[in-house]
Parts: C-alpha cells; sequence; structure tokens
C-alpha cells in the first residue's frame, strides 16, 4: 500500500499545482478531528502528501468505520430493549413482590405482584403499601438497610397480618450513596403457619413421648439405643451418657435374654409386633418386671430398628403374688375352719357316745348301741379325711373294674335317707362296668347327691340316669378327654339352680355358696372325674334346678367286674391270736397302744416301736434270741425317723420270710395301692376297726 | 453457524506509525466487514506502534468484533474477529 500511495503521488502532481491548497486543509482539517475522536494522532504532511490522502480516502474508510460502529450500536440498542423488555416481564411475573425505592422511602417502582399486596395503589411509600402505617414501624428492614448500607433479609408482619419474608438490597451511585433499594416481600404466611402447625404437633408428640409412663426406648439391631423417654432414664436410673454406652443387651435381666432376643430375630424376619412379659436391670441392679410390645422399623433403604413400650408392672406383680398369698392364706383358714368344725362335731359324737357307754356301764345299761354310734362318728370323720386326701394332690384311684348301678343305687338310697327328697333310677340295661375307685366314685355320688338334698330343702325327687355311649357316638359329643367308649350318667334335681355367675365358680376350691359349706364337694367330684379320665359339665338353671353330667371311659361289652365293695368286714370278736408274735411300729404314741392293747386282746403277742431304728434292733434282738416276730405291723409315715417304707426293706434283708403290713392314714400313698411293689404283704388304712386288723392280719397268716 | 477455523488476513504494517496504521487496519475490516461478522475471516493486525495497540481494538470494539492484542518477539499481533 505504501508503494501505491507514493506512485499516486507521483501521477497527481499536477494537482497540487492547479493550487487546491484550501481544499487539502479543509480536507487535512476534518479528517485529523474525525482521527482524534478516534483517539489517534494526526495525519502529518510528511507523512502523507496531499495526492497520496486522496488516494488513501480517510474520510471514506472513517466513515465506513463509524457506520460499522452505527450498526454495532443499533445492535446493542436493540439487545438493551430486548433485555429490558425481559427484565420487566421478570419483574412483574416474579413470585415475590418487588418494590424499587429511594432513600425517601418513596416506591419508585413496583412488579404487578407488589401492586396487589399494596394496600392502595397510589401510596407513595413502602410503610403504607406493606405494613399500612403513617410512618416507618419499629425495626423497619429498609430504614436499616438504608443506616447500615448492607444487603439485609427480616421478617415483616405486613398490615392484613401477612407474613413477608424481606430482602433487600442496596443500589450505589458513584459517590457510593445508596441511590435505590430493591426491596423483594416473599409472603411465607402459609409455610410459617404449617411451619408452626408442624412444630405444635411435634412438641404434643414430643410431650406425650417424654411424659409418657411407660418406658420407650428405640434401638438398632446391633442393640445400641437410639433413643429413650424421660421415664426410661428414670426407671433404669441411666446417666446421660448411658444412652451412648449402654446395649439392649445389658438391659435385659439374663433369665429373660433368650425370650427376648428370639421375639427379636422373629420380628427382624418377618415384621409386625411382639407383646411380652420381660425384665429389665436397673443401674442399680433393681430388677424390674415389664409388659411391653416391639415393633420393627424397615423402612427401605434404612437399617431396621426396634421400638419399645415398656409398662412397669413390678409393683402390680409384688401386688399380685401378695395377693395370691392372702387369697391362699385365706383358703388355707377357710378349708381349716370347715375340717375343724366338720371334726369337732364328729369328735362330739365319738365322745359323747364313749362317755355315756362308761356311764350306761356303771349302771349296767347295754352300752353295744352307744359304742355302736361312737364307731359311726368315726367311720364318718374316715369319709371326711378319705375326701380331703383325695381331693389333695396325687390322689390317684386305686381303680378296679365295678359296675355303677349298684354303687349309684345305694349311695342314693343312703344320701336320701331321713330327707324328704327321693330318686328316681333310669339306668340303661347292661351299663358298662368302669375302672374306677369305688371309695371315691362313692364320693362322687355322694357329694353330687348332698347338693342337690341342699337344693331342694322343701323336698323334690333327683332323676339319676345312666346310658353307653360307643366310641363313635362319644367322639360326636367332642368332649376334652380321650377318644374311648363312656358311660353318660346324669344327675338332675328341681333345686333352686346355680346363679349364672357362680357356673364356673362352682368347681374351683373353697367355691361354695353355703353357709356352712366348705367347698370341697364339688372340687373333690371334679378332681375324682378328671383322676378317672372323665369329664363333668353343669347346666342349671336358677329356680328350674341342677343338671351334672359325668362321662366316664367305660370297658365296652365287658361282661365281667366286680360290684362295689360293701365296705366294712363283718363285726367279729373271733380271738384267734395264737399267741404269734406282732411287732407294732408308730410314731403316734396313742395309737401304738391302742392298737397294742387291741392285738393283745386278740390274742397276739406284742412289741411297741416307735421308730424304724427301734423296730430293726427289736426286730434283730428277737431273731438273734430265736423268738422272732411272725408279722410287723409298720406306720409308713414316722415323723423324724424312718418310716415303714425304709424299715420294711431293712428288715426283709434280716428276714427274706418277714411278713409286713403297712398301715397309713395317707390312703394316697402309692405303698397303699402297690404294697407289694414296695416289700409290704398287705395293707391296712388307718382308721381300722378291729375285725378289719384281725381279718388282715389272718389274711397274713393264711 | 461459526466455521471451526476462520480464515485469516494478515495486515503487517510494522514499521508505519499513526495514524496510517489505524487507517490501513480500518480499511482492511471495512472491506471484510461481513466475512469478519459471519465468523469466516480474522484480522491480524501486525504492527511495531505502540499508540495502535490501544487506537486499533477501541475502534474494533466500538464496531462490534472481538479484539486480542498479543506481545509477539518485537511487535504487536492484533486479533479482530467476531464476537
Amino acid at each position: 500500500m505504501n508503494d501505491d500511495m507514493i506512485k499516486v503521488g507521483e501521477r497527481d502532481k499536477a494537482v497540487e499545482a492547479a493550487g487546491a491548497k484550501p481544499v487539502y486543509e479543509y480536507l487535512r482539517k476534518s479528517i485529523n478531528s474525525l482521527l482524534e475522536v478516534m483517539g489517534t494522532l494526526p495525519l502529518s504532511p510528511e507523512e502523507i502528501d496531499d495526492e497520496d490522502l486522496i488516494e488513501l480516502d480517510p474520510l471514506g474508510i472513517i466513515s465506513g468505520s463509524f457506520g460499522q460502529v452505527l450498526d454495532h450500536l443499533n445492535d446493542t440498542n436493540q439487545r438493551l430493549n430486548d433485555a429490558h423488555e425481559e427484565l420487566r416481564v421478570f419483574f412483574d411475573s416474579a413470585g415475590v413482590a418487588i418494590l424499587v425505592l429511594d432513600p425517601s422511602m418513596n416506591i419508585i417502582a413496583k412488579n404487578s405482584t407488589a401492586a396487589r399486596i399494596l394496600k392502595t395503589q397510589d401510596c407513595k411509600h413502602c410503610y403504607e403499601g406493606i405494613c399500612g402505617e403513617e410512618a416507618p414501624p419499629e425495626g423497619c428492614t429498609l430504614i436499616n438497610i438504608l443506616e447500615t448500607k448492607k444487603p439485609l433479609s427480616s421478617k415483616e408482619i405486613g398490615f392484613g397480618g401477612n407474613i413477608y419474608e424481606v430482602t433487600g438490597i442496596p443500589v450505589f451511585d458513584e459517590d457510593q450513596n445508596i441511590d435505590h433499594v430493591v426491596m423483594t416481600y416473599a409472603d411465607v404466611t402459609a409455610r410459617d403457619n404449617a411451619l408452626k402447625a408442624m412444630e405444635k404437633s411435634e412438641k404434643k408428640y414430643r410431650d406425650l413421648f417424654e411424659n409418657a409412663n411407660d418406658l420407650i426406648a428405640a434401638f438398632s439391631s446391633d442393640g445400641a439405643f437410639l433413643y429413650v423417654n424421660s421415664k426410661w432414664k428414670n426407671a433404669l436410673e441411666w446417666r446421660p451418657e448411658d444412652l451412648d454406652e449402654a446395649k439392649i443387651a445389658d438391659t435385659v435381666a439374663p433369665e429373660y435374654k433368650r425370650e427376648f432376643f428370639q421375639s427379636m430375630e422373629m420380628l427382624r424376619r418377618g415384621g409386625g409386633n411382639v407383646s411380652m412379659e420381660t425384665s429389665f436391670i436397673s443401674r442399680s441392679g433393681k430388677k424390674l418386671i415389664l409388659d411391653g410390645n416391639v415393633t420393627v422399623s424397615s423402612e427401605a433403604g434404612e437399617k431396621p430398628f426396634f421400638r419399645g413400650i415398656f409398662r412397669d408392672i413390678t409393683l402390680q406383680k409384688k401386688l399380685e403374688e401378695e395377693s395370691n398369698k392372702a387369697q391362699r392364706l385365706e383358703s388355707v383358714g377357710f378349708l381349716a375352719g370347715g375340717i375343724a368344725h366338720d371334726f369337732n362335731n364328729l369328735l362330739t359324737g365319738i365322745l359323747g357316745n364313749i362317755s355315756l357307754a362308761r356311764l350306761y356301764k356303771e349302771e349296767g345299761i347295754d352300752i353295744e348301741p352307744k359304742l355302736a354310734d361312737a364307731e359311726k362318728a368315726i367311720l364318718r370323720a374316715q369319709n371326711l379325711t378319705a375326701q380331703l386326701l383325695t381331693f389333695a394332690k396325687g390322689g390317684a384311684p386305686v381303680k378296679k373294674l365295678i359296675r355303677l348301678e349298684e354303687l349309684i343305687s345305694d349311695s342314693a338310697n343312703f344320701a336320701t335317707s331321713n330327707t324328704n327328697v327321693t330318686y328316681k333310677l333310669d339306668i340303661e340295661k347292661g351299663l358298662w362296668p368302669v375302672e374306677a375307685d369305688p371309695g371315691q366314685i362313692d364320693q362322687v355320688f355322694q357329694n353330687l347327691f348332698n347338693n342337690s338334698i341342699h337344693a331342694m330343702p322343701d323336698g323334690g325327687e333327683i332323676t339319676i340316669s345312666g346310658r353307653n355311649l360307643p366310641v363313635d357316638e362319644a367322639a360326636e359329643l367332642h368332649l376334652p378327654i380321650a377318644a374311648a367308649p363312656l358311660i353318660c350318667l346324669t344327675i338332675s334335681d328341681e333345686g333352686v339352680g346355680i346363679d349364672y355367675d357362680d357356673l364356673d365358680k362352682i368347681f374351683d376350691p373353697y367355691f361354695s355358696t353355703r353357709e356352712m359349706g366348705m367347698g370341697l364337694g364339688l372340687a373333690t367330684v371334679y378332681s375324682v372325674v378328671r383322676n378317672h379320665g372323665g369329664y363333668i359339665a353343669v347346666e342349671s338353671t336358677p329356680g328350674d334346678g341342677t343338671s351334672f353330667t359325668i362321662h366316664l371311659p367305660a370297658k365296652a361289652g365287658s361282661e365281667s367286674g366286680d360290684s362295689a365293695e360293701s365296705g366294712a368286714a363283718t363285726e367279729s370278736n373271733d380271738v384267734n391270736g395264737l399267741k404269734k408274735r406282732l411287732l407294732v411300729m408308730d410314731d403316734d404314741k396313742m395309737v401304738v397302744e391302742l392298737v397294742s392293747e387291741l392285738l393283745v386282746y386278740l390274742g397276739y403277742d406284742v412289741s411297741k416301736a416307735m421308730n424304724g431304728e427301734d423296730a430293726i434292733a427289736l426286730y434283730s434282738q428277737a431273731l438273734h434270741d430265736g423268738k422272732p416276730f411272725d408279722a410287723v405291723i409298720l406306720d409308713l409315715t414316722i415323723a423324724g425317723g424312718m418310716g415303714g417304707k425304709e424299715t420294711v426293706k431293712e428288715l426283709r434283708k434280716l428276714d427274706p420270710s418277714l411278713k409286713a403290713l403297712a398301715s397309713s392314714g395317707y390312703s394316697n400313698d402309692p405303698v397303699m395301692s402297690k404294697p407289694k411293689e414296695y416289700g409290704f404283704n398287705a395293707v391296712v388304712a388307718k382308721p381300722f376297726r378291729a375285725a378289719t386288723l384281725s381279718a388282715s392280719l389272718k389274711k397274713l397268716f393264711l | 453457524m461459526m466455521p471451526e477455523k476462520p480464515q485469516e488476513f494478515v495486515v503487517d504494517i510494522r514499521g508505519q506509525i499513526c495514524p496510517s496504521t489505524l487507517l490501513t487496519a480500518l480499511k482492511e475490516i471495512n472491506d471484510h466487514r461481513d466475512d469478519i461478522r459471519s465468523g469466516e475471516v480474522k484480522i491480524i493486525v501486525l504492527t511495531t506502534n505502540r499508540n495502535a495497540t490501544s487506537t486499533i481494538p477501541n475502534a474494533a470494539e466500538n464496531m462490534g468484533y472481538k479484539v486480542n492484542v498479543e506481545r509477539e518477539n518485537s511487535h504487536y499481533r492484533i486479533e479482530i474477529g467476531a464476537e
């Protein structure tokens, strides 16, 4: 280009010669002033001569450039306008209210949201429009911004009670003075209210949790505690650090651990909830009994953890125990009272008759009836003790195959004699025999008949029915007993009946509705029937009567079977002792003396021992002396000494041909039902009559 | 769409002084205005005149171009292209 300029310069030298100097000067002046605008140096004539100037055409270049600058300016203006419009849309469409305010708190601009919330559209100041006040209120955010010259956020309450989250940003002029402030107002009333409601609700649950009277805790599956409530901390005497340090395994009492962790494992696998009675140990080692419910939380992506609510039932348990104890004591008292009462009556009968016998003897009157009466009273006492023992634990029946027809009619006959109650038998012919203890079954009937008689003070009729139930018919009844052929006995009366509320209690021991009742009768009945593998049920309508139904397993089709034992052996004054030598052992001096006297009267030669050790010594001595005993009568229970069971073993070692008779008042002692298994030859149950003892001894020497 | 690599027009005016440096550069920009705007062309001005490193970028920026000035050994490289 430089070369071009020089060429142009040479070619047009004529133009300069023509004297166009003023034009060139004008051009140079104009070009230079434009160059100055563009920030550069003027063109000097030395740099470029007039000819080259025309050739170069700086004006053309500069105007071309200016054209481009103008285009660019127009373009920029358009973009600015677009941006302004965009901003205006943003401004108006913003969800928050925006006010632009000058330092005197005049509203310079507002967006459409702001226009909606302002109190009036023509208000000049923000405090009028937003706060609804004549002057800025205390704590005004804008005033704070104007004072601190810093952006600020705070909350303000508007004239309608609306809560605004206010943010203000100051915009400064060149002198760093606030030119205006852009304030945004976000209405957070709904959010704030929801938050407050949530806080309130949370507080409510927190209060429930903390003030609960139950122990509440959450623990992870590795046994660490996540949270516990105050009751938990107090009850288990926790220090604050125990929440982090304690493990559930240390808290559960050792004997409950197995069950507790089995339950947790079950929950972990199957979810749901588990109720339990468990025990926790406090820091000081106090043991609490708790009734609780544990659930497992297994949110997706979270480790499962357990939440438990436990109620401290330690005191309740203690009270229950105390109450049970008291109840037992009361029951024992009640029973003891009843026994004492019954025994006193019987003893009165015995003592009175014996006293009378003595008096009559002096007068030479026949004493036999009085002695017979005394004996009867004693037999009744025997029945009473038998009943008590049947009811006692382990009253195993001494069973044999019996037919019940005769036993029932005898029992009914006996019970209703001397009363205004009659009975009617409706028993199927060929009622199957049962394996039963006749004495105990007799007690069942006696008790049921006595109840019926008491229920009919003005007289009435007892209906006794009996029928066979083959195994298939029996099965249809769905009784809670083993499947077997049964006999079904029903004893119905026309009495006062039993109150509905009392029905489920009548078989409880000590329960009685009769003032003088001991409450043992039906308990005994229940116990005997159950011990025979049977089932008893009761139906009653107050005012219409009561009906007891007994089902007993039967020997279907069995034709044999003894009838019930008739009871007492026939009285005999047969003196048959033949001077046989007997050893009697009993720890009761009165009994031992009485039995000895009786045996001496019966013609025996009797030695006495008070315990097993004495008995063995005497027996051994007699063997040594060549005058061995022919038989021993041993009491099974010797207080504080060797009893009959051990003694007979030792004696049999000394003399394998020993003849031993076991004697006991405990008719439920296993020895009494199976004497041979224990080394005895036979038994005699206390109390016994002379004839019974004599008969037992006679059998022994057969 | 801007071409990946614009064509470069090198204007070597090393040794020239103001204001002809500026005028030469402006002329080149004027001549290629459409191609520069579309991004097809870049004007590279090589100059030794220090004053030109402010006058050329000033003028070019006012026209709406993107200008980059670098010093290369004993001269300046002024690159003028689309924004």
